[in-house]
């Protein structure tokens, strides 16, 4: 017995062996194996990574034309040609089937069934044709993702299960897989651009938002800019899942007021309207020569502390910013033009020797606090010269009043047709209203 | 972020320095506005009148703004130049048509110093040997006779005028007093106060009128006495205006209380055609005008300004700061114009058309340049020309 069992254990060993291999090699080869099957079967697309977690979509359905159990058999092959998606989508029925009418309500019931999007089909029979028409909405990011429609024959039982729902499971790759982090929604004015947040600079859609995923908790600190409004600079603390933040933008300067002394000594008034808010700026200023404070240093001494002239320049301007509107100092550029209108007992006329000029101008402005500034404009002025009417006079020495008189910041004719000013500032008090 | 700190700190500093310029700028006040009022205002006026010509002060040093210019009717003659210095009017000749210009002439004037000069005008044969007489108020009434008038002849022929100034010869003068009573019998001279004296041109280049308004102290008479003056200087007695205007009656006698005193400064204007007579005082730091004629009635006219002169087509024409304004002989405001840098010089007839002559001084002493004089004409009758 005991040989005879030992016989038997030697006889059976070996195939035994044998046998336990090719198992081992089968399952270890079984994986590969299924892989292959699967490669070699019909080309449904290359199928994703696997994510975490999966994308969650309840399905909504709703007919047009159909009878009930019509309804429940078009339905039952959706649901399931859709849950057998290669693309690691999980499918869930909606409650109730039709779903709710708002798109919101249909993330609500979404989410409380755990989904992160949905999709709405609508088939509509119409005699022997049916049409179909779906939206496949990704609720994180507050966008639809895909929306199609096909009509067709009425299908059969066999089309149905293979490809009739075809376009609508190939729609669920458009959903891509979620993030680890939460997924955030910023909502603000279309077009602002922001800076700061994780994930590059990012741009308000049409709609004006725009979806991030951040890790949390966290404290983030982001500006937001757009023409026309005040830049936004706001820290924000994220500890929730996934949530809203709401820009709360205002809009830029539409109107100022400067107080301003022309070459330091004549008061000028300028009123800035800005077609861009906080960025281009149209402006009307007058600048009286009644009463100003007089050259203090003169060849002959004659000390006069104020000065008046019956004359008054009426400017016109038209400029842009080129800093933006909260820095501490901020430049522009732009040109303008004036005329000199000239009061004398007889009339009020132009200036019949320099009537017109126009010049460009650089300024900088300094807001210690954003708000009102002070700031300083050069405006080196060239001015039509009317050289007839000053008969055989030279107009240079009788319009050099300036300390420099025979230098060029106080002015020198350019030809016979020009009158150039190098020495032209404005120094003053801008106010936002 | 080193690189936006090292940007905001440029602009810092480019915004500190141009605010720290500005503000050195604005304290030093250093800076006035292109545009002389005079000069704008001599603009509107210039295009409408002819320019004649343009003298200048090259060769002469001159240390004091008071200065006048009396041009002679001649594009190529210039004018005669007076000049205050150290008290003392000293006269020159200015050619034209060089900006350059030689002096041609240059004698102190022998007369009293602190005169002051109120009025000129030029006559005789302008083109060899002009002649300007000179009216000094202060000086006549000062000296107790009539009125001391200077009257200068420029010799244009004079081979000496090359020289040195100090030998020049071309420019003689002649000092003379006018003697009332010679034709007002039993008045003493010293009972007599020149109240005003006006220069007119006549149609004829050689000789001019001398009007004068006087006030016999002791009777408060007044009496309008107009002589005649060739070019050799030569005075003579041509007519009392009184008389002519009345045909019975050689003075007047104003009711009163009469604005004529022996202390009153004034100015007299006789206008001839319409034989109306003109006085305008200066009174309480202001001009007060009145008029008279055949009736010998004194009315007050209300004028703004200075009379310049009564005009030989019987308007006033007045000057009033910057502005001349032109009255009817009644006093009406006809316009005015813009004189500005301009100023009105006399009347005279050139080519028997009376024309106004307006002298434009250009001062650019200051940027060491020359004192300019450019002179202008107008026909008294296209004067409505000016209206703006």
């Amino acid at each position: 017995m005991v040989v005879g069992s030992m016989g038997t254990h030697k006889s059976w060993g070996i195939p035994l062996f044998l046998v336990g291999l090719l198992c081992a090699l089968g399952l270890f080869l079984l994986p590969l194996g299924r892989g292959w099957a699967q490669e070699s079967g019909p080309k449904e697309g290359a199928p994703e990574e696997p994510s975490y977690p999966p994308r969650k979509v309840m399905v909504f359905f709703r007919t047009e034309g159909m009878g009930s159990e019509e309804s429940a058999i078009f339905y039952d092959s959706l649901v399931i040609y859709l849950q057998g998606n290669p693309y690691n989508k999980r499918i869930v029925e909606g409650l109730p089937i039709a779903g709710p009418d708002s798109v919101n309500d249909r993330a609500s019931v979404s989410y409380r069934r755990a989904c992160d999007s949905w999709i709405m089909v609508h088939v509509r029979k119409s005699g022997e044709e049916i049409e179909v028409a779906y939206r496949l909405y990704d609720i994180p990011y507050e966008s639809y993702r895909a929306e199609g429609k096909f009509s067709t024959e009425f299908p059969g039982a066999r089309d149905r299960s293979t490809f009739f729902w075809k376009p609508i499971r190939e729609s669920l790759r458009e959903l891509p897989a979620l993030p680890k982090d939460p997924v955030f929604t910023i909502r603000g004015i279309p077009g602002t651009k922001i800076f700061g947040l994780p994930g590059g600079e990012k741009e308000l859609n049409a709609e004006g938002k725009a979806a991030f995923s951040a890790p949390t908790p966290a404290t983030y600190r982001f500006r937001a800019e757009k023409l026309g409004y005040e830049p936004l600079e706001e820290q924000v603390l994220l500890k929730e899942k996934g949530g809203e933040i709401l820009l709360n933008q205002k809009r830029g300067t539409l109107v100022n007021l400067d107080l301003s002394l022309w070459n330091g000594q004549f008061p000028s008034f300028y009123l800035g309207l800005f077609p861009i808010p906080n960025s281009l700026f149209l402006k009307v200023g007058l600048t009286s020569f009644f009463s100003g404070f007089g050259p203090f240093l003169v060849h002959d001494s004659n000390f006069e502390p104020f000065v008046s002239y019956p004359l008054m320049t009426v400017d016109f301007q038209f400029g842009g910013y080129l800093s933006s509107p909260d820095e501490t100092v901020r430049f522009y550029a732009g040109v303008g033009g004036f005329v000199r209108v000239f009061y004398s007992d007889l009339r009020t006329m132009l200036d019949p020797l320099l009537p017109f000029g126009g010049y460009p101008l650089i300024g900088v402005e300094y807001a210690p606090k954003a708000g009102n500034s002070v700031f300083f404009e050069y405006t080196p002025r060239i001015l039509y010269m009317d050289a007839e009417a000053m008969g055989n006079v030279s107009i240079g020495s009788y319009l050099q009043t300036a300390f420099f008189k025979d230098s060029w910041a106080s002015g020198t004719a350019v030809g016979d047709w020009f009158w150039l000013e190098l020495v032209s500032f404005r120094l003053g008090y801008r106010v936002r209203l | 972020m080193r690189k936006t700190h090292l940007l905001a700190l440029v602009m810092r500093v480019a915004f500190l320095s141009l605010a720290a310029l500005s503000a050195a700028l604005s304290v030093m006040g250093c800076f006035s506005p292109s545009f002389d009022e005079e000069v704008t205002l001599a603009s509107l006026t210039k295009p409408k009148l002819k320019y004649l010509h343009t003298v200048s002060t090259s060769r002469i040093s001159l240390p004091t703004n008071q200065v006048f210019y009396l041009p002679v009717p001649s594009a190529t003659m210039g004018g005669f130049l007076g000049v205050r210095i150290d008290g003392y009017p000293k006269l020159y000749y200015l050619k034209s048509n060089s900006l350059k210009g030689p002096i041609e002439g240059g004698d102190t004037i022998p007369t009293l110093p602190g005169l002051e000069y109120a009025y000129g005008l030029v006559f005789g044969n302008f083109t060899s040997s002009p002649l300007a007489i000179l009216y000094f108020p202060s000086l006549s009434n000062a000296s107790g006779g009539g009125s001391d008038l200077l009257l200068f002849s420029y010799d244009v022929n004079a081979a000496s005028l090359q020289g040195p100034v100090a030998e020049k010869k071309a420019l003689s003068d002649l000092v003379f007093t006018l003697y009332f009573s010679t034709n007002v019998p039993g008045v003493p001279v010293s009972d007599l106060y020149l109240l005003g004296l006006q220069l007119r041109d006549s149609s004829s280049a050689a000789e001019i009128y001398i009007d004068t308004f006087v006030l016999q102290k002791s009777n408060k008479r007044c009496y309008e006495l107009s002589f005649r003056m060739d070019s050799s200087g030569t005075v003579q007695f041509d007519k009392n205006l009184v008389l002519d205007r009345t045909g019975d009656r050689t003075y007047l006698v104003f009711t009163p209380p009469s604005p004529f005193s022996h202390s009153t400064v004034g100015r007299y204007f006789y206008s001839p055609d319409n034989k109306k007579s003109y006085a305008q005082v200066y009174e309480d730091g202001k001009y007060r005008a009145y008029y008279w004629d055949e009736a010998g009635v004194l009315e007050e006219i209300s004028l703004e300004g200075r009379i310049a002169m009564v005009l030989s087509s019987n308007d006033i024409l007045c000057v009033k700061e910057k502005y001349g304004l032109v009255y009817s002989p009644e006093g009406k405001r006809r316009f005015e114009f813009a004189l500005g840098s301009l100023s009105v010089i006399y009347e005279l007839f050139v080519n028997n058309v009376p024309t106004i002559f307006f002298v434009e001084s250009i001062d650019q002493r200051d940027e060491g340049g020359q004192l300019f004089y450019e002179t202008y004409t107008l026909p008294t009758g296209e004067l409505s020309k000016l209206e703006e």
